[in-house]
């Protein structure tokens, strides 16, 4: 049995040892959800990726889709007709998504709906750390947030449980440590799927015209009020300290840090979970700070538990001393670790801090280990490929605009491609708007899902406007960075050629693009060719570099038994260290003046040993 | 009481792999475990970490002063987290070096093994292992994971019994790859016991 058939199969009782992202998986399993639906980002990949390996097992219907916001629709459809569903996405999806969502919060739903979102503080894999709590305010939406991998599973099903029994959708919030962290999990039975409910007409409830909206919106803001008053204060839970001096507020992961530094370092300080962070239970926290004249808040990101605390305190006229970031005890920044929170403890109680670690200087031998496209990665033969074409034009100052994706590692030496990197689809509209103020050719990078999810209007825009500007599709025929999911262009990445694939090259025909090429990268003099004609073009052009991802490649004929080796002559190498600094593939280093490869992690694409990356065609194969 | 193991390496290698054996090992001996799996941007090449925590804890991440044992992957990895780490963490290298593009761009080699495993022992007991090559002679470079946490269960850092890790080695892997592991295993756990013996060096 697979590791995610496991999972599925696991029963009533059994404790099982799983990702924050699999427990939460498995608790929408026994929520009895119908449907689910996400495009992948991470920190919340791993969901889709059990869920994927499961539904037809699960009988539950699951789907990636083209984008965040179509995935909360396709979610919200099936919520609408009485079935638990759930939409589930990185934090910056959720801006995707929150067009439809923010309607959604106000014709709420008939089945339970669960919006997951994983944020993610220090930007592990993201653009930015936006702190999506506040999208809860925003929306007016209950919002519930575990701190353990067993409260990630137990939270989702009170989610789903909120949702069907208030009819609003429900926002579950993780962040990159409760969602990436492995804890023992009791798991409990599998959950019966929900029956439709028929119903006759949906405008008055689900139509967002205004005066259907002028009415929702009231009932909304009564469905939160009762949420307050009957749900909020479950999710709390209190650790008492021996005095009732200092007082402590966490949520999320930041409990547990706080957890963790009271009780190893034997502080006394009363502890208070909250578990729903919009609405906060006031009832519980009034009640705590009356009995602790002094509140320490322990929160990532943004001043959000302690603003609405402090203002509750004003409204109640309680006096107490409240620390936290406002006043400069925890900083606004970055993710926390136990560190930086008995570091703020400390300050606040005006102790010492003896535990911090004091950083010693780091080795001159050290060198950095940027991410790098892997061994084999097609991305790898295009960006070498098209900085020779920009040389060859003269266009060597072009500027530059990437996307998001594991093709955004461009970026780095020696390619140096990615003058800009903003969303996902940015960069066709940045490259467009580029070239109206500079009047150069610019180019543009984006993969083949990124294409689908948000390139497409870009490539629209840009043929509106005859903008003067190649796009380099960079299609390897998955959703590579968040861990090979399937897309559009390849719904089965076992089966490249499964009917139903989208073109990306029909899609760019239909747009009236006139030069639309597809070309292998591996093959390097057909892809300059191209590249090079693309650039005499009047108005914007397409190259379709296709090649499928390396990874998938090397599991392929690893199964195939097919295995070539790539070795130096050495009597060939001159050591101009040409294929080292110009094509940088972690296989190649030199040694003893000469290149060399690892065998261990080429991947045999072959392309070093085209003249164009070694023009002494000294890497043969052996 | 709470132990806490940190994993390093580069993306690809199976930090991640090492971490599960860890702990699947730690539930097998009944011990509560945390662990946190940091992924970065790229699927292969980047440095990875992982933190493992035994013991009645909470927080999926410990203090940098309170970890006890790295286990380095890549020796430069190692080095990376010698200076971040407290004078007490032991350090398990695997001595099968990887040239980041960083060096290896600039035509630069890979610095000597020796002053790596120095610098690193500067602050720290250090047990070298060449478990790629000890892989290697088992029949498979992946079954290094393996060799590695064969050297942590003989530097006893954790209260965990051989018996505990080959149960947990069945359960994480396959009928063939579970012997090939089991092999590897103990050729660590022998490799790590005689070079501690030689050297006197004795982990409380």
């Amino acid at each position: 049995m697979s590791y995610y058939d496991e999972i599925l199969e696991a029963k009533d009782g059994q404790v099982l040892f799983l990702l924050g992202n699999e427990a939460i998986a498995r608790g929408a399993i026994e929520s009895g959800i119908s449907t689910a639906a996400t495009y992948p980002g991470t920190p919340s990949s791993e969901v889709g990726d059990l869920l994927y390996a499961v539904y037809r097992k699960a009988g539950i219907h699951f789907e990636y889709s083209v984008n965040e916001k179509v995935a909360l629709e396709v979610a919200f459809a099936s919520a609408s007709l009485g079935l638990r569903s759930m939409v589930f996405m990185k934090h910056v999806g959720m801006n995707v998504a929150a067009d439809a969502m923010l309607s959604i919060a106000y014709t709420g739903t008939r089945g339970g709906l669960v919006i997951m979102t994983a944020d993610d503080p220090s930007m592990h894999s993201s653009q930015n750390e936006q702190d999506n709590r506040h999208y809860a305010d925003l929306g007016h939406l209950p919002m519930i947030e575990p701190t353990t991998p067993q409260e990630a599973k137990d939270f989702l099903q009170r989610a789903f449980d909120i949702s069907e029994r208030y009819r609003v959708p429900v926002i579950f919030r993780t962040t990159t440590m409760i969602s990436h962290e492995r804890g023992l999990v009791e798991v409990s039975h599998v959950g019966k799927p929900r029956e439709i409910v028929p119903f006759e007409s949906g405008k008055a409830e689900f139509n967002s015209l205004p005066q259907y909206a002028m009415r929702n919106k009231k009932l909304l803001e009564e469905k939160i009020s009762k949420i307050k008053d009957v749900e909020s204060d479950r999710f709390v839970s209190i650790e008492r300290g021996k005095e009732d001096e200092w007082g402590a507020i966490a949520s999320g992961v930041g409990y547990a840090y706080l957890h963790d530094v009271i009780s190893k370092h034997g502080m006394d300080i009363s502890m208070m979970k909250i578990g729903m962070t919009n609405p906060l239970p006031e009832r519980s926290i009034i009640k705590f700070i009356s009995e602790h004249p002094r509140i320490i808040i322990v929160e990532e990101l943004d001043s959000y538990l302690e603003e609405k605390i402090r203002a509750l305190c004003q409204l109640k006229g309680i006096d107490v001393e409240i620390y936290g970031k406002m006043n400069s005890y925890f900083p606004y920044d970055y993710e926390f670790n136990m560190d930086v929170v008995r570091s703020g403890v400390m300050k606040a109680m005006q102790k010492d801090d003896t535990h911090m670690l004091s950083i010693r200087e780091e080795s001159p031998l050290l060198a950095a280990r940027t991410p790098v496209l892997c061994p084999g990665c097609p991305h790898r033969a295009s960006f070498f490929t098209v900085k020779k074409a920009l040389k060859l034009a003269g266009m060597s100052d072009a500027k530059i605009s990437s996307d998001i994706g594991c093709y955004s590692l461009g970026v780095y030496e020696p390619f140096d491609m990615g003058d800009y990197m903003i969303s996902m689809g940015s960069s066709i509209g940045v490259a467009s708007g580029l070239q109206n103020a500079l009047s150069e050719r610019s180019v543009s990078f984006i993969g083949d899902s990124t294409f689908f999810h948000a390139g497409i209007p870009g490539l629209i825009n840009a043929k509106l406007n005859n903008a003067q500007t190649t796009l380099i599709i960079l299609d390897n025929r998955i959703t590579a960075m968040t861990g090979q999911q399937p897309n559009p262009g390849s719904r089965d990445p076992q089966d490249l050629n499964a009917a139903g694939n989208i073109s990306i090259e029909n899609i760019a025909r239909g747009i009236g693009i006139d030069f639309v090429k597809t070309v292998d990268p591996y093959n390097i003099g057909e892809m300059l060719h191209a590249v090079t004609e693309s650039f005499k073009v009047d108005g914007p052009a397409v190259i379709i570099s296709s090649r499928e991802c390396a990874i998938l490649r090397d599991a392929k004929e690893k199964k195939a038994g097919r295995h070539v080796v790539y070795a130096v002559n050495v009597e060939k190498c001159t050591g101009c260290e040409k294929c080292v600094e110009d094509f940088a593939c972690p296989a190649i280093s030199m040694s003893g003046g000469k290149a060399t490869i690892d065998p261990d992690q080429c991947d045999e694409c072959g392309v070093c040993a085209e003249r164009y990356v070694c023009p002494f065609q000294a890497i043969e194969v052996v | 009481m709470e132990t806490n193991i940190l994993i390093v390496g580069v993306g690809g290698q199976g930090v991640i792999t090492v971490g599960r054996l860890i702990s699947m090992a730690a539930i097998m001996a009944s011990h509560n475990v945390v662990m946190s799996e940091l992924h970065g941007l790229a699927q292969r090449g980047g440095s990875v970490s992982v933190n493992v925590r035994v013991g009645n804890v909470m927080s999926p991440l410990p203090e940098a002063s309170a970890i006890d044992c790295v286990i380095a992957l890549e020796p430069m990895e190692g080095l990376r987290y010698s200076h971040k780490t407290g004078k007490e963490a032991v350090f398990l290298v695997n001595l099968h070096p990887m040239t980041p593009i960083s060096l290896s761009m600039q035509g630069k080699e890979y610095p000597p093994m020796p002053a790596i495993l120095e610098e690193i022992g500067r602050d720290h007991a250090v047990i070298p292992i060449d478990a790629s090559a000890i892989a290697h002679s088992v029949g498979n470079i992946r079954v290094s994971n393996s060799v590695l946490a064969g050297a942590l269960a003989a530097a006893s850092i954790l209260n965990v019994s051989k018996d505990d890790f080959h149960v947990a080695i069945g359960k994480m892997f396959g009928s063939k790859l579970k012997d090939q592991n089991i092999i590897a295993f103990d050729s660590g756990y022998d490799y790590a016991s005689n070079y501690m013996e030689k050297r006197h060096i004795l982990l409380d």
